[in-house]
């Protein structure tokens, strides 16, 4: 039944591709529906919930545990390997959420024993950030991996965070993002890896702008800390920033060869460059909304433009200029935005009058 | 799109498109946009970044509070911004997009307007009459723009108004409880809005979006949650309306979600909040009556997971279903 209906919905995209020559196999694993994106956050969240009781029934019943950092790590690694094994031997549901709550409660106690061991957060957070990594890598669970790599874009931000340069590490998830999303259908049999890896990049993102936005997530450490590693920490920002921009561009213009408009996106590359500088998470959340409009992806899309939204937010927030600069900023940037605008309708409506006769104003 | 990527994705999982054929698929699919399409996008992107800035720079200026500046002079730059608004909205009235940027550019405005007011003149109002007044004022605006976004942001000020209107002043359900209040006046808001919002998409075809209502059920259903955990947690336990209304309140989301307009994002919600209340009323009796004993720990950690697990096995059968 479910395959029938299942082939007249997918029914026009079928005909299409077989109509272009391309030669459709026989389905090699069975048709599944994707499970809604909505529950998968209703199994992540009872899982966590499950493994902080798991936690405490063994924080309570086996206090020499967690007093002693070697056996956190021996139980928690264990933990870890039997989530592991659970989900290779079983596919069902139950089993599965068994396993998400037996692989966190051993990510709490491999993390309890790295700040038993560590003599600093750096050494905590890089610590978790290798686990996170390695993890998103192999759980046979896609929410599992999907979790794992949220979790190591946020250790990565809070590692960075420690030298004073948080940003940076924003600019390194935007750059694996943007070049995970480009290339989600070149291995065609790890599609739901990547697309999982994809999406808890993007909420990673947009969590640790919002941490940033909420203010320094150790302040205590920023007593300590050069000025000048904070001023190299938003330099590379926005080299980071300008190479995930590189990456979408050369993807695009693989396609597109018009040199004008090639041109064109590299100056308002440039223009949006020096905005990020002065106005930090703009650039981001730009490159984000035009990655998910070019791979058709309007999850992504939705993500960027919050994104987007938060950064103007921060930006009021911002102590480094007084609210008279950046409302003059504001406006100037607004006029140019308007102005530029104006001219391109001005250029696409020759064109396109050119060719078919055809207004911009015709698509909603 | 979205359908055509699902469709895609779907068909690669299976094995159905030949690998070295993925290329030509995602192109035959029509997942990468047009260069004309390339061209709205942009032009939209440049028209609500470059309203919305322009807006911005307003609010901003006078966040500054500029003493030398004269106050007829703050007043009358920001009514001239809010005439503009208005009359770009009036005279594009044609193009939509324009339409809305300027009539949504116009709102926030109303709300620069008076904050200008209360900055000059100290008038001592609470917070909750600035944005109740807010939303009043710009209320014909949201109306005329007939744009989603607009309205959730128009009802985003009327939670904020009514909000802070009960935890200042109390409610109807008890003085003391104030924080209770301002959650029973959010829940009636959002509860109101989201049966009108339905009433209107499906018997006047407001052709409303999905992502609007589930807005609404998160604001409707995240109170009354609060509401049921905070009765929870009082010592000792007391009566209150919540234990009629909640039960009410999810028999009415099963009944209109499952069967009148099947959306299984309301349900997932709905599961959300049993497995929340229920964790609640366990830790109560099992751990903070019961000296946090570990298999009190251990039975809350299978309690979780067999709703989980159960809550998740029902919503992909009921997927199943609507698929089918």
């Amino acid at each position: 039944m479910i395959r029938s209906a299942y082939d007249v919905k997918t029914n026009s995209l079928k005909a299409k591709l077989t109509l272009a020559g391309i030669a459709l196999n026989a389905p090699t694993l069975p048709e599944s529906l994707e499970t809604p994106w909505f529950v998968r956050v209703l199994q992540a969240f009872s899982g966590w919930l499950a493994a902080l009781f798991l936690l405490g029934f063994i924080a309570i019943g086996g206090v020499f545990i967690v007093e002693s950092a070697a056996a956190s790590l021996g139980l928690g690694l264990a933990l870890i390997g039997a989530a592991f094994a659970l989900l290779r031997a079983a596919r069902s549901d139950v089993l599965e959420h068994l396993a998400l709550a037996i692989s966190l409660a051993g990510q709490l106690l491999v993390g309890w024993a790295a700040v038993e061991y560590g003599n600093n957060a750096a050494y905590v957070w890089w610590s978790m950030l290798v686990l996170q990594s390695a993890l998103a890598l192999v759980m046979p669970s896609v929410t599992h991996r999907g979790f794992s790599a949220f979790a190591a874009s946020v250790a990565l931000y809070m590692a960075w965070v420690t030298a004073a340069m948080g940003m940076v590490a924003s600019g390194i998830v935007l750059c694996a993002l943007t070049a995970l999303w480009l290339n989600e259908f070149r291995w065609p049999r790890r599609i739901k890896e990547i697309h999982a890896w994809g999406y808890g990049l993007a909420l990673g993102l947009l969590v640790t702008q919002g941490l940033a936005h909420a203010g320094h997530p150790l302040p205590f450490l920023y007593d300590v800390l050069d000025s000048s590693l904070i001023r190299l920490g938003i330099w590379l920002s926005v080299g980071l920033v300008a190479l995930a921009q590189l990456i979408l561009f050369q993807a695009l213009f693989q396609k597109q060869t018009l040199a004008s408009a090639r041109w064109a996106a590299y100056a308002a590359g440039a223009v949006l460059l020096v905005v990020t500088f002065y106005i930090p998470s703009v650039g981001q959340g730009v490159v984000v909304v035009l990655l998910g409009f070019a791979i058709g992806n309007r999850v992504l899309t939705g993500l960027g433009m919050l994104s987007l939204i938060l950064a103007i937010g921060s930006y009021y927030y911002w102590l480094n200029a007084t609210f008279l600069t950046k409302s003059i900023a504001l406006l100037v940037m607004g006029l140019l935005l308007l102005g530029l605008r104006f001219g391109l309708r001005r250029c696409w409506k020759a064109r396109i009058t050119r060719s078919n006769n055809r207004s911009v104003d015709n698509d909603a | 799109m979205a359908s055509s990527r699902r469709e895609l994705v779907s068909l690669i999982e299976q094995g159905v498109i030949p690998p070295d054929q993925v290329a030509k698929a995602v192109r035959i699919a029509g997942l990468n946009p047009s260069p004309r399409a390339w061209a709205v996008f942009i032009d939209r992107l440049l028209l609500w970044l470059g309203g919305l800035m322009l807006a911005f720079s307003v609010l901003f200026f006078i966040a500054y509070n500029w003493a030398e500046m004269g106050r007829w002079l703050r007043f009358g730059m920001v009514q001239a911004a809010l005439v503009l608004a208005v009359g770009i909205a009036l005279w594009a009235n044609a193009n939509a997009v324009v339409y809305r940027v300027a009539l949504t550019a116009a709102s926030l405005l109303v709300g620069v307007l008076l904050t200008l007011l209360g900055q000059i003149y100290q008038t001592g109002a609470d917070p909750w009459q600035l944005f109740f007044v807010w939303a009043l004022l710009a209320l014909p605006w949201v109306w005329a723009a007939r744009f989603e976004l607009l309205w959730m942001l128009w009802l985003g000020l009327l939670n904020l108004a009514i909000g802070l209107y009960f935890r200042t002043w109390g409610g109807p359900f008890g003085a003391l409880a104030n924080s209770d209040a301002a959650l029973w006046g959010v829940l009636g808001l959002n509860t109101l809005a989201l049966a009108c919002w339905e009433w209107g998409a499906y018997s006047r075809r407001w052709g409303a979006g999905l992502w609007a209502a589930r807005l609404l059920a998160v604001g409707s259903g995240v109170p009354i949650t609060l509401l049921l955990m905070s009765l929870i947690a009082e010592m000792p336990p007391v009566w209150s309306p919540v234990l009629v209304a909640y039960p009410l309140w999810l028999a009415a989301l099963y009944a209109v979600y499952r069967h009148w307009r099947p959306d299984l994002f309301m349900i997932a919600g709905g599961c959300i909040s049993v497995i929340a209340v229920v964790t609640w009323l366990l830790a109560r009796y099992l751990l903070w009556e019961g000296d946090w004993q570990e298999g009190s720990l251990m039975l809350m950690a299978v309690a979780v997971l067999a709703m989980g697990a159960g809550a998740v096995m029902w919503l992909k059968r009921l997927h199943r279903e609507a698929w089918l």
